[in-house]
């Protein structure tokens, strides 16, 4: 218990239950059952992408191009469709396309940065501008609001409706089904396989991995095409979601920063920072919280960007320094002795 | 004497590259677009666009040098930008005349810098006293600073300022746009504080190893906190200069610019890992980036084409990096294995 008390994953579950307490003194409206159907729904998406930038930072990598290529994908099968008026195409084709695409583009970037031995960040940034431009240059710049007809569909189900006070819905959107799944299957894998530890292993130490027999390569060719699945899928919803697809969707591209801090802020302050796949979730959602709520709490909206951004640094700050000013403590303590 | 020192610089092989590439470029648009690119009046115009992405680029690589990069030059520009747009349009509000508007611009300049230079500040102590990569730094913080830019203006665009200020950044000195000047001077700056002062030996060593630099006696901290406030200064500049060329300050100008002095610096001969850069590289950098974009113009192919080709000659660059590397790498493995035969 007292472990538990002590993880990163609780203190951030009561960091989220806190805010919350207090969010809801200001505005009870913030603490209804409608409010938290809203929540799942703006935090569904930015969790599936987060999901796969925690998994290429686990393994050591970065990459800057992820909410560029599920952009890329879900629009270049999105728009293959629609433009040939194949509507009725089936919504299983449609997710495998997306993630052929993303898993391919994915790849691209691991050759890059596995083979030719390329800095992470910089080259990621350059295959995130080869793509936006490759999509609006030679593919299409054009809106698509009329999806096929099952990506529609699966956009208007919901499980379950509630309503505020003021008399607007709020449905629980069938995508937080996906997105637990998608969670449960990469904690599973991260934390009960060996291909798991393997990528930890390489996050932590390439060389030391390389020489404990670990075919290192490979393990982040693994990482890559899962990442691109994760990517493909994330494309398709978002787009499904948002009920249209837009070559740049604004809430993806350029806001890679909000995964980014999410996958940061679940890490914890360990000796050695590692992802975690509820950590990550809890980030998620502590952001998406927050910044979702500013407008109930009365707070104007081009105040967002600079509170998010604070938060962001904030966190950032807190959750990283903690395990440098540890490890400083234990090499002084140790020196002592 | 001097005749050999010309003869080096040519010794230098990047720098050789990058010149070659420069006249492949523009060379090739000369040829394509004879009447529009060779023309006086073309090269009037890049002279006016060239000092943006000079600073950024300028900026980016003082931060890349050290190893970290700095995401937020945009945000510190706009804010910068802002900022001092708000001193100046008081002046004309007021109907402020004579002497006294300079006053006014002078306050809006010393604005802009203390701006870029508090910016700057905020980025080179949490870079150097925390345990945050710079790249996650700067990235949070280019969003306080886009949002306060955001707050300040509330999301609209701040416009006229005195007529005496814009006359900067639309007239030239000799045939030469004032600003271009500017950056001339801000280019020579850098390239004397980077060859030849203490100061820009112990940033070279703190980009190479950082941890052999502490050892011998350079305050890594203080390099770090120097080399983002001369950023933080370059990005002031760059804003006032957008505020003089284009008379509006928007907290959203030109977010692109990140990414193309990412690329104009390790096109330099940054190294992307920190620890080296050359001047002479970069400067060759932009100018064939301006060829690029300005060609680019006239052969109708639009902003999305641009950023493709962008993105495309980052990675080629750093690929061909690679091979050449690998190529040296296994020719010097071919030639101790000669050497090992005709020993043995």
């Amino acid at each position: 218990m007292k472990k538990l008390l002590k993880t990163n994953e609780m203190l951030l579950f009561l960091l989220i239950v806190a805010i919350a307490l207090v969010f809801g003194m200001i505005n009870p409206q913030i603490l209804t059952l409608a409010n938290f159907y809203s929540l799942i729904r703006s935090s569904a998406i930015p969790a599936i992408f987060a999901l796969s930038i925690m998994l290429v930072m686990c393994c050591g990598g970065f990459d800057m191009s992820f909410a560029m290529i599920g952009a890329f994908s879900s629009y270049v099968v999105m728009f293959y469709h629609t433009s040939n008026g194949q509507y009725e195409t089936s919504i299983f084709a449609i997710f495998a396309e997306a993630i052929v695409i993303a898993v391919v583009l994915e790849l691209f970037n691991w050759v890059l940065i596995d083979k030719l031995n390329l800095q992470p960040f910089i080259t990621t940034l350059g295959t995130q501008s080869l793509l936006k431009g490759f999509l609006l240059a030679f593919i299409s710049t054009q809106y698509i609001y009329t999806l096929p007809n099952q990506v529609a569909k699966l956009g208007t189900t919901y499980l379950h409706t509630a309503t505020y006070e003021d008399g607007i819905d709020a449905q629980l959107h069938v995508v937080v089904i996906f997105v637990v799944v998608m969670y449960v299957i990469m904690h599973l894998i991260l934390q009960h396989t060996n291909f798991g530890r393997q990528i930890y292993a390489v996050g932590g130490d390439v060389d030391a991995a390389r020489r404990a027999g670990i075919n290192v390569s490979r393990v982040r060719f693994l990482v890559f095409v899962i990442a691109g699945i994760i990517c493909g899928i994330g494309g398709v919803m978002h787009d499904a979601v948002a009920r249209c697809s837009l070559p740049l969707p604004s809430d993806l591209v350029g806001k890679e920063l909000n995964s980014i801090a999410a996958v940061v802020l679940g890490m914890g302050s360990q000796k050695k920072a590692r992802g975690s796949v509820l950590g990550t979730l809890l980030g998620v959602v502590l952001l998406q919280f927050i910044t979702g709520n500013l407008i109930m709490l009365g707070i104007p909206s081009y105040f967002q960007q600079a509170v998010s951004g604070l938060l962001i640094f904030a966190g950032l700050i807190v959750q990283m320094t903690g395990s440098g000013r540890k490890l400083v403590r234990k090499e002084r303590k140790t020196r002592e002795a | 004497m001097k005749l050999d020192k010309s003869i080096r610089i040519f010794r230098d092989k990047d720098f050789v590259r990058m010149l070659v590439v420069t006249i492949l470029i523009f060379a090739a648009m000369s040829i394509l677009r004879p009447q529009l690119f060779l023309k006086s009046t073309n090269f009037t115009s890049m002279g006016y666009q060239i000092p943006e992405l000079g600073f950024y680029s300028l900026a980016m690589m003082m931060v890349m040098i050290t190893g970290g990069r700095d995401l937020s030059i945009v945000s510190i520009g706009n804010l910068s930008c802002i900022v001092a747009a708000y001193i100046m349009h008081a002046a004309v509000e007021k109907g402020v005349e004579g002497p006294a508007v300079w006053g006014y611009i002078i306050g809006g300049v010393i604005a802009a810098l203390l701006v870029g230079i508090v910016c700057g500040l905020v980025n080179g102590i949490v870079v150097a006293n925390f345990n945050v990569p710079a790249m996650l730094v700067t990235m949070a913080t280019s969003s306080i600073f886009m949002g306060i830019g955001i707050i300040l203006t509330e999301g609209k665009t701040v416009s006229k300022t005195p007529e005496e200020f814009t006359y900067f950044g639309n007239h030239a000195l000799l045939g030469i746009p004032y600003m271009l000047w500017l950056l001339v001077i801000a280019i020579i700056v850098t390239a004397i504080i980077l060859n030849r002062t203490k100061f820009g030996f112990e940033i070279r060593m703190v980009g190479s190893n950082a941890k052999a630099s502490h050892y011998t006696g350079i305050n890594v901290n203080k390099v770090l906190i120097k080399a983002y406030l001369y950023s933080g200064i370059m990005c002031a500049l760059c804003g006032l200069e957008i505020l003089a060329r284009t008379d509006t300050a928007k907290s959203d100008y030109a977010t692109t610019y990140t990414f193309q002095a990412i690329l104009c610096a390790v096109l330099g001969a940054t190294n992307p890992n920190g620890g080296f850069a050359k001047i002479s590289c970069m400067v060759l950098a932009l100018a064939s980036l301006q060829f690029l974009s300005s060609g680019f113009n006239m052969l109708r192919l639009g902003g999305y084409f641009k950023e493709f080709t962008w993105g495309l000659l980052l990675i080629v660059v750093l690929s061909l990096e690679f091979f050449s590397q690998e190529f040296k790498r296994r020719r010097s493995l071919r030639q101790i294995a000669q050497h090992h035969e005709k020993a043995a």
